[in-house]
């Protein structure tokens, strides 16, 4: 006889309800994420229609299915089959892996840094493909071949430095939050520095396309791209997922992690490592897309909560649906223009993220 | 599990903390750590736990080494509460409880680990809040929420820092003893940090007394709560009453004030 809990309760009914309650709980959140995956296709569908060349839903519909069923694609014009294969379809598929991989580093950034307001951006990646970026269009110096992949491949070894100098400063620190935080800080004014002498320096055209890589755009994008980051991002969500226990843990602080049997030290360094690296690919081929890798986390914490067995293909999801809705929104607003998406990005995030601050009842914010 | 704490010493930076501390801790014993702010209290389990490395000296968990017990088989034997835990993201009680089975259990908790956790949020009255987010609760809500985390764990050995810091004088006699009877039953060795010396000398069976990283005092509560103890270590004046067996310790010293009179 148990006579030393607190609780008088008797123990059987109790019993099957909690197991029954912790069960329910799961089912609801996995039932979140299968809407989350239905609104996302149903958006990319949207997104497909609309544009400079409006393409009827019946006939997307046709083309889209033709890639499974091929007598479907005899009923379809080849004005819509190439421009939604050739230019709609790449650019979707882009707007989706690259907003996924943004949130899903923010929500482990902001786990290893414990820190709701820190993102892989706080750390000085973006100002650091920024730097990369205007190096390869103001002086056409750095690394890899001609043109455009010059540009791709400056951003990305920048960032992947400004990565290393980051953690160099936190490990003196042993990667204690806070001191990553702040050398991030650090490296992202440096690097910020570095731009605006480019920018001073460098021809008016020149300063132009620096600008307008720094605002991001996803107009250039391919199947290629699309591919490469949607690699990038599976193998980064495979990794992390399968720590999700152990990022659960460093949430609650590292005495509490290390007695759980989490080697934090590694643990931090090594999450935040393949998170960064995700955004380093990321912004390399987009330009630096604000927003989505802070607002997508906070989304995706509101809708499962901090659990990382749900939090990280929550935020993906959100992120996604942010990225291709912001594109779209870039595409279609004042065509035959189109916004850098990353201005829409930072429009359409604010209020979504004011929303979250005021709401308040998050509890990450405490108040 | 027994516990060996031969000759420990430990400094932050430069500044030493533990200097030579020696201590036997039976399977199954309720342990209090007694001593002013700074003594080295929170170090000693710290040390304990291996989140510190002593600078000399050796612990031994039955008869092995801490330092040499892998970091994932240490976490199912020696569970550690640090002072003011569970302040972090928006967790669910009862999320937050199952994390405690973290070292013993894989991606999806199986029907044993729902059963633990089920089990030590009963022992601490929290059937009722399992389901609120921990960031809503009071204090000292959140303090027994770490708790029902450490049991869910089902340790061997556990190490409180100031177990009952934050609770009511209801939920200080109910913890406590709760605390002992599953130490009794469960064999689970607990070391516990604490101020209120009364208490402590009502629910544990030895008391160890530390001033400045040594051991002042170390034995059953009659024998290190006696008067010249309490002025030695805490420079305060007091009688000792005996109550039913338990010492208690009256401090009515009025030289304790720090702005001039």
């Amino acid at each position: 006889m148990k006579t030393w809990a607190l609780s008088s309760k008797s123990e059987t009914p109790t019993r099957d309800a909690f197991g029954h309650e912790y069960r329910r709980s799961a089912a609801t959140r996995m039932l979140l994420l299968a809407a989350g995956v239905a609104l996302l296709a149903a958006l990319a569908v949207l997104a497909v229609t609309v544009g400079a060349v409006k393409v009827p839903l019946g006939d997307a519909c046709r083309v889209l299915m033709s890639a499974l069923w091929t007598p479907w694609r005899h009923a379809t014009s080849s004005l819509s089959r190439a421009v939604i294969w050739e230019l709609r379809l790449p650019r979707i598929a882009l707007a989706v892996v690259a907003g996924a991989g943004l949130a899903l580093s923010g929500a482990v950034i902001q786990t290893t840094a414990r820190n709701p307001l820190a993102s892989p951006f706080t750390l000085g990646i973006s100002a650091a493909a920024g730097f990369g970026a205007a190096l390869a269009i103001v002086l056409g110096a750095g690394l890899g071949g001609p043109g455009r992949w010059l540009v791709v491949a400056n951003a990305f070894a920048c960032s992947v430095a400004a990565m290393a100098l980051v953690h160099l400063l936190g490990a003196v620190k042993g990667f204690s939050p806070s001191a990553t935080v702040l050398s991030g800080i650090a490296v992202n004014f440096f690097f910020m520095a570095l731009t605006s002498l480019l920018q001073y320096l460098g021809q008016s055209e020149d300063v132009k396309a620096v600008v307008l890589w720094l605002m991001g755009g996803l107009h250039r994008a391919t199947w290629g791209q699309a591919g490469l980051l949607g690699a990038v991002l599976l193998v980064a969500l495979v990794l992390l997922w399968a720590i999700a226990w152990d990022l659960n843990a460093l949430q609650l602080g590292d005495e509490v992690a290390h007695s759980l049997g989490v080697p934090h030290r590694r643990l931090r360094l090594w999450a935040s490592l393949v998170a960064l690296l995700v955004t380093a690919t990321v912004i390399s081929f987009t330009g630096t897309i604000g927003f989505v890798c802070l607002v997508g986390p906070h989304m995706a914490r509101l809708m499962v909560g901090p659990d990382h067995r749900f939090l990280l293909p929550a935020s993906c999801l959100m992120g996604g649906l942010l990225l291709l809705g912001a594109d779209t929104v870039a595409r279609t607003m004042v065509a035959p223009l189109e916004l850098p998406v990353g201005i829409v990005t930072s429009l359409l995030g604010v209020p979504i993220f004011v929303y979250l601050l005021l709401r308040g009842n998050t509890g990450y914010w405490g108040v | 599990m027994t516990i060996v704490i031969e000759d420990v010493h430990f400094s932050y930076s430069a500044r030493p903390v533990l200097r030579g501390v020696t201590a036997h801790i039976a399977r199954g014993e309720v342990l209090g750590l007694l001593g002013p702010n700074g003594a080295g209290k929170s170090t000693l389990l710290r040390c304990m736990d291996r989140v510190l490395t002593p600078t000399q000296g050796v612990i031994l968990v039955d008869g092995r080494k801490v330092a040499n017990i892998p970091l994932r088989e240490l976490a199912k034997l020696v569970t550690h509460v640090p002072q003011d835990a569970a302040r972090a993201f928006p967790h669910r009680v009862f999320e937050l409880v199952l994390l405690g089975r973290r070292a013993k259990m894989g991606l999806r908790p199986r029907e044993q680990d729902l059963e633990a956790v089920r089990e030590s949020l009963r022992w601490f009255n929290l059937e009722e809040l399992a389901w609120r987010n921990v960031n809503e609760l009071s204090g000292g809500e959140r303090q027994r929420v770490m708790l029902a985390w450490a049991l869910a764990a089902e340790p061997r050995v556990l190490l409180l820092d100031e177990p009952t810091s934050s609770l009511d004088l209801r939920y200080q006699l109910g913890v406590l003893a709760t605390l002992r009877e599953l130490a009794r039953h469960r064999q689970i060795t607990t070391v516990m940090a604490m101020h209120d010396i009364n208490l402590a000398a009502r629910f544990c069976d030895r008391l160890i007394l530390l001033k400045s990283g040594v051991v002042h005092a170390m034995g059953s509560p009659v024998q290190v709560l006696t008067p010249e103890n309490i002025r030695e270590v805490y420079s305060v004046d007091a009688v000792v009453r005996l109550h039913g067996g338990t010492p208690y310790v009256i401090p009515w010293s009025d030289e304790v004030c720090f702005v001039p009179r």
